[in-house]
């Protein structure tokens, strides 16, 4: 029986906060099933068995899919691993697809070998960037690519969050696999890859605040081959940013947008109608989610996870890919480059 | 044992909006002790006896500088535990298992929790459901301290985060043991959030597992916001469920509803013992809680507390 014929079986990798949030998802979006859940940490393991007999739990990945015969697995293991994971994966020959947690891996040199694994099949690949589900995030997206705003010349964007607060450990605070660029300004760069493509220029400065080993705050600026220039700046520092924010502004010789995780608004440009001024377009992402089958986390943890069901049952969407996503780390990777010879930190 | 009729919600104080990031950060700046005093002086004069929060860290922070006033002691307490984000900033970037961790290393505050835990954790794995207990107790011993006493907390919820968790991976088990522990150890209301409803009910259903002494905490408004898998399923649930009490969340959808509009729904459905609401602004009190009168009046279903 073909893939789209039947229900999707899921396997998760990794037991961490991303790897239940897509067990419980995957576990009720109609057309998917969960078959199990793997993780190498054995107490971890040990522990989830005594409270969730009936979930089947592994210890590797080769038992997750030998036993639980999943057509795809998600990857949620730290983002130092994601690469071997990966690879490991795609030697077992048997999956249809492969959705890996952002970052596809710590560097664009990892990423783009990954990429060029699963652009050899016809393996469906997705990388989490879920912010591209968020209605506002997609109107915004729509009315660039219609050219409602003209040539687009210039943007600022930001995303901000106060979750870093003291000094940490683990590997999101590692320099090889964190900091706030990898943490949060990863999906801005995600999303503005998707509505300019990839940049040519970068110059970037970074900062610390609480963190003894990577940046808690960094800005880049951003130069396309079509002449449009923006900023960027993310950080995980900012007391005022709970919960966080994400902000992206775009003016081009048409109009202008704005747009959050909240809504989207188009301002065009009046000059044309002095009489009656067009007034602004407003979208609010909280009356645009429409139904969903199932409420876990946030809305776009939800669609996006469908997005991924849809791919592999051949309904369509459309999905930051492998490749897609080891261009964004390529542009992360020259932003980090950028802001460590800078020597702001 | 039952719930107040009208609850005043802390997502203000604790910087949650469901529509809105930018507005829960813009209420954030709001939230200041004299700000809040007035918040339960005004929510008390229009009729409101109920206070339902989490035990984050925001509300830790605050607890400490308004449980002896006499504006919060005015209020009957509806804690939902546990609260993960404290947990959270204790298990630094090892997240899930840290978490879990730190949630384990808690426990052993308490004389009694220390000696549930004596295994450490080869017990808890072994022994889930006294680990749930032993957790109930800590939390609670927490909100007992913080809040200045145990004698107005009247009920205690289970997060959504939880719920839902336990719903979707088949652990309805677990979600009777929080409440039969509560009930049975307390003498508390017993109460789950979710904002899955008709999955909660059709899964107590399924198991065999009785409502009658659950109350839940769920959306409920004319939009449909937030209330999956759609409002028609939650209307329906709602007629079938039989809870001690249904506390309608997000009743004004994130704020996209005048409390007229949302008001005049809320009396049409008829299950439904409860609003719990969000506001920090005397007007906004006033005007929200006002349109709740009718509503505050009714004799409602059963599981409703009478002060």
């Amino acid at each position: 029986m073909n893939v789209s014929d039947r229900t999707i079986r899921i396997g998760i990798v990794g037991m961490g906060a991303m790897g239940l949030i897509h067990a419980v998802i995957f576990s009720q979006l109609p057309g998917s099933t969960l078959v199990g859940v793997a993780d190498t940490n054995k107490r971890l393991v040990s522990l989830a068995r005594g409270v969730a007999k009936k979930l089947p739990l592994f210890e590797t990945l080769d038992q997750l899919v030998d036993e639980g015969r999943p057509d795809a697995v998600v990857v949620c293991t730290p983002a130092d691993t994601h690469a071997s994971v990966v690879e490991a994966a795609h030697r077992k020959h048997v999956l249809k697809g492969i959705f890996v947690e952002k970052p596809l891996a710590n560097t664009h040199q990892d990423a783009s070998r990954i990429a060029g694994l699963a652009g050899s099949g016809s393996l469906v690949t997705l990388v989490g960037f879920q912010k591209r589900s968020i209605p506002s995030v997609v109107q915004a997206r729509r009315w660039i690519a219609d050219g409602l705003l003209g040539e687009p010349r210039f943007f600022r964007s930001h995303w901000l969050a106060g979750h870093v607060d003291r000094p940490a450990t683990g590997w999101k605070h590692d320099p090889s696999s964190g900091g706030a660029l990898l943490e949060f300004g990863i999906h801005l760069v995600d999303l503005l890859e998707w509505m300019f493509g990839p940049p040519k220029h970068v110059k970037a400065s970074a900062a610390r605040l609480h963190s003894e080993r990577v940046e808690d705050f960094a800005a880049a600026t951003l130069e396309y081959a079509s002449g449009l220039v923006g900023v960027i700046e993310t950080g995980w520092s900012a007391r005022n940013y709970n919960p966080s924010g994400l902000a992206i502004e775009v003016h081009g010789t048409k109009a202008s947008l704005t747009v959050s995780e909240d809504r989207a608004v188009l301002y065009p440009d009046s000059r044309a109608e002095r009489d009656s001024p067009a007034e602004p377009v407003v979208l609010n992402s909280a009356s645009a989610w429409g139904s969903l089958p199932f409420l876990f986390a946030n809305p776009e943890n939800v669609l996006f996870d469908r997005s991924f069901t849809d791919h592999l049952g051949g309904r369509g969407g459309s999905a930051p890919d492998f490749e897609f996503a080891a261009g964004v780390s390529l542009t992360v990777d020259r932003i980090r480059r950028a802001f460590e010879q800078s020597g702001g930190m | 044992m039952g719930v107040d009729r009208l609850l005043l919600g802390a997502n203000p104080i604790s910087g949650v909006d469901h529509a809105s990031n930018e507005s829960a950060r813009f209420r954030s700046e709001g939230v200041t002790v004299p700000n809040i005093l007035r918040m339960f002086r005004t929510a008390h004069e229009c009729g409101v006896r109920g206070f339902t929060y989490s035990l984050g860290p925001r509300m830790l922070r605050l607890l400490p500088k308004i449980s002896a006033s006499q504006e919060f002691r005015a209020f009957n307490l509806y804690p939902l535990i546990p609260n993960l984000n404290r947990f959270r900033s204790q298990a630094g970037g090892r997240y899930a298992a840290g978490v879990l961790e730190a949630m384990v290393g808690s426990l052993s505050w308490g004389g009694k929790t220390k000696a549930l835990l004596q295994g450490g954790w080869s017990y808890v794995t072994r022994n889930p459901r006294q680990a749930i207990r032993a957790a109930i107790d800590a939390e609670l011993a927490n909100v007992f301290e913080s809040s200045g006493g145990s004698e107005r907390v009247m009920g205690v919820f289970l997060p959504e985060f939880f719920t839902d968790a336990a719903l979707a991976l088949g652990l309805t088990s677990l979600l009777e043991e929080f409440v039969g522990y509560v009930r049975r150890r307390y003498s508390l209301t017993a109460g789950l959030q979710t904002r899955n409803f008709p999955l909660l009910v059709d899964s107590y259903a399924r198991e065999r597992y009785s409502l009658a002494e659950v109350s839940v905490m769920t959306p409920f408004n004319p939009l449909g916001f937030q209330m999956c898998p759609s409002r028609t399923e939650c209307e329906a649930a709602l007629e079938r469920a039989h809870c001690q009490s249904v506390v309608a969340v997000s009743v004004l959808a994130g704020g996209q509803l005048p409390a007229e509009q949302a008001a005049s729904y809320i009396r049409s459905q008829h299950g439904v013992s409860s609003v719990a609401i969000g506001a920090l602004r005397p007007a906004h009190i006033r005007e929200t809680f006002n349109a709740f009168q009718s509503f505050a009046t009714e004799p409602g279903p059963p599981g409703v507390s009478r002060p």
